[in-house]
């Protein structure tokens, strides 16, 4: 009986109406039992919203009232929650806008939603004991070939067609007050950006060249330094190769995102 | 659980973690939400860390669904586990309530109906949980818009059961009874007297917002006149209990939560119950 009642009031609190769960509830006071009904689903509702809203003001604003309240509710629909902590209630919504119309029609909208995902995983990864310059020159020059630079957890490579980024930063400056122009959506060439929590346990993004792409990705991978090596000898040519992999492996040490494997 | 008062205490915020950092504010204990720090790292963790070496916690939970037809989601309580091995708080809490089924979560605190049906899946539940995490829980009463026909009992009667053979205790919500009398009509202070005094180990208090014809737990408005005085009624009842203002939206400068716990400080004082936070030791009536 417990059972059969909490799935029939979870049903109605969702949305269906076929439940007929007012016949399960006592007649009391002003209010009727319609209405008392309505104040468990009005509070699912606003609480998802609520959710989706604070995990992503920028898109919120870029996508304006009646774009926002469509996907919330297609999405809350279509997505009820299985997680305990509504941190990861919102995962599946860049996918959610990369295959929904109208969403769908606009690219750069899944690209938001994606960026903004990634910066907030980025916030609460895991924390690690970075190395630094240092550790890495009174390592035994015999262990660097075999030697795995791990990236910190917190970093994500992400790709953008459109100008994503650029309208994100607008709107973040918008969103604080400041006086500027919103960039209009453009297809623009791939770029690649490194996403990370930084040493003050902010989110940071950085665009990335192709040699940088490839060696972060390299280190993702959690390859040996001497792959790492190997890779970059494509870029570079070998007079500069020595000089060009410090100058990059320092940039991230001095990020604090690396460790030793 | 033998109880212990840890005296007056606020709810953990984010919004007020720079603030109590840099000012050491005279609060006896902090409550976190447990679901918050149920994350690898980054600011949570640190500030978390940081309020471990400096206050005394408890930690309040949302998402134990104790009262679900579902199985127990032991993904969680590993989790709730692990975060009490870094807290070590001085007790941990969820609702008496239902959260999900079928794996939805609809991430509310929705009502059980009140009988024996109910009273034995519930025990038998929080002994589990009380076995794995290898401690007494405490479980909260929650705001509540309708009753169940199932019902066979009054709230207070269900939750004399349930402690009385699970061995849990009570995290009573003193506006929450407020806004359940309000919305099924029965006197506040009869729930208060109809408790069984030796469960209660903590009291949580908050605003909410009030209709006329119904009142909803909204936590985002100062503790208003009905609910001060239900406290002081309690006070009556339960003695030194630990105390504490819970606000989740709306939420003000710290200050003026600061001031809002010393009124429920100033009206325990009057009523001789002290918190002495050097010697860690109580005074009041029970």
């Amino acid at each position: 009986m417990l059972k059969d009642l909490q799935h029939r009031f979870l049903a109605q609190i969702l949305g269906d109406k076929e439940q007929n769960f007012q016949q399960k509830i006592v007649k009391q006071g002003e209010i009727s039992n319609d209405f008392r009904l309505q104040i468990y689903s009005n509070a699912y509702h606003s609480r998802l919203r609520e959710c989706i809203e604070t995990d992503h003001e920028v898109l919120g604003i870029y996508l304006g009232d009646d774009w926002f309240e469509q996907m919330v509710r297609g999405y809350i629909q279509k997505n009820p929650s299985n997680y305990t902590s509504l941190r990861h209630f919102a995962d599946k919504l860049p996918e959610y806008l990369r295959l929904n119309e109208p969403f769908s029609d606009h690219p750069l909208i899944h690209e938001l939603a994606l960026f903004e995902r990634t910066l907030l995983a980025a916030f609460d990864a895991k924390d690690t004991t970075a190395a630094n310059r240092e550790d890495l020159i009174a390592l035994p020059p015999d262990r660097w070939p075999g030697l795995i630079m791990k990236l910190h957890p917190s970093a994500r490579i992400m790709t953008t067609r459109y100008n994503t980024i650029e309208i994100w930063q607008a709107l973040k400056m918008h969103i604080a007050g400041q006086d500027v122009d919103i960039p209009h959506a453009i297809e623009t060439v791939e770029t690649d950006w490194l996403i990370w929590r930084n040493q003050d346990r902010l989110t940071e993004f950085k665009s990335l060249n192709q040699a940088e792409h490839s060696l972060v990705s390299t280190l993702l991978a959690e390859q040996p330094f001497a792959e790492v090596c190997q890779l970059m000898a494509t870029y570079y040519p070998p007079a500069d190769l020595e000089v060009q992999i410090l100058d990059h492996i320092y940039d991230l040490l001095d990020k604090q995102l690396i460790e030793f494997g | 659980m033998k109880r212990k008062f840890l005296g007056f205490g606020l709810g953990l915020r984010t919004q007020h973690y720079e603030y109590i950092l840099n000012h050491n504010p005279e609060v006896d204990w902090f409550e976190i939400l447990s679901e918050n720090y149920m994350v690898a790292g980054g600011k949570p963790m640190y500030y978390l860390d940081a309020m471990i070496e400096r206050y005394p916690l408890v930690m309040h939970g949302v998402s134990m669904s104790i009262g679900s037809t579902d199985k127990l989601n032991m993904d969680y309580l590993k989790q709730l586990k692990k975060l009490m091995k870094r807290v070590k708080p001085q007790w941990i809490s969820d609702h008496m309530c239902w959260t999900s089924a079928k794996q939805v979560n609809s991430h509310d605190l929705l009502p059980l109906p009140y009988n024996d049906e109910t009273i034995t899946h519930l025990v038998s539940r929080i002994k589990q949980v009380q076995n794995y995490l290898e401690q007494t829980i405490l479980l909260e009463n929650v705001s509540s818009y309708l009753t169940y026909k199932d019902s066979e009992m009054t709230e207070w009667e269900f939750l004399n059961e349930i402690t009385r053979e699970s061995g849990c205790s009570l995290l009573l919500d003193i506006n929450n009874i407020y806004v359940s009398s309000r919305n099924h009509g029965f006197n506040a202070k009869s729930f208060i007297d109809g408790i069984d005094p030796n469960s209660v180990q903590q009291f949580h208090l908050a605003g909410h917002s009030d209709f006329g014809t119904h009142v909803i737990d909204t936590h985002d408005h100062d503790v208003c006149s009905d609910v001060w005085e239900l406290y002081a009624h309690a006070l009556d009842r339960f003695g030194a209990i630990s105390t504490m203002i819970e606000r989740d939206d709306n939420i003000p400068e710290f200050p003026e939560l600061l001031a809002e716990m010393n009124q429920a400080k100033a009206i325990a004082t009057k009523k001789g119950i002290s918190f002495d936070n050097n010697t860690q030791s109580q005074h009041g009536h029970a």
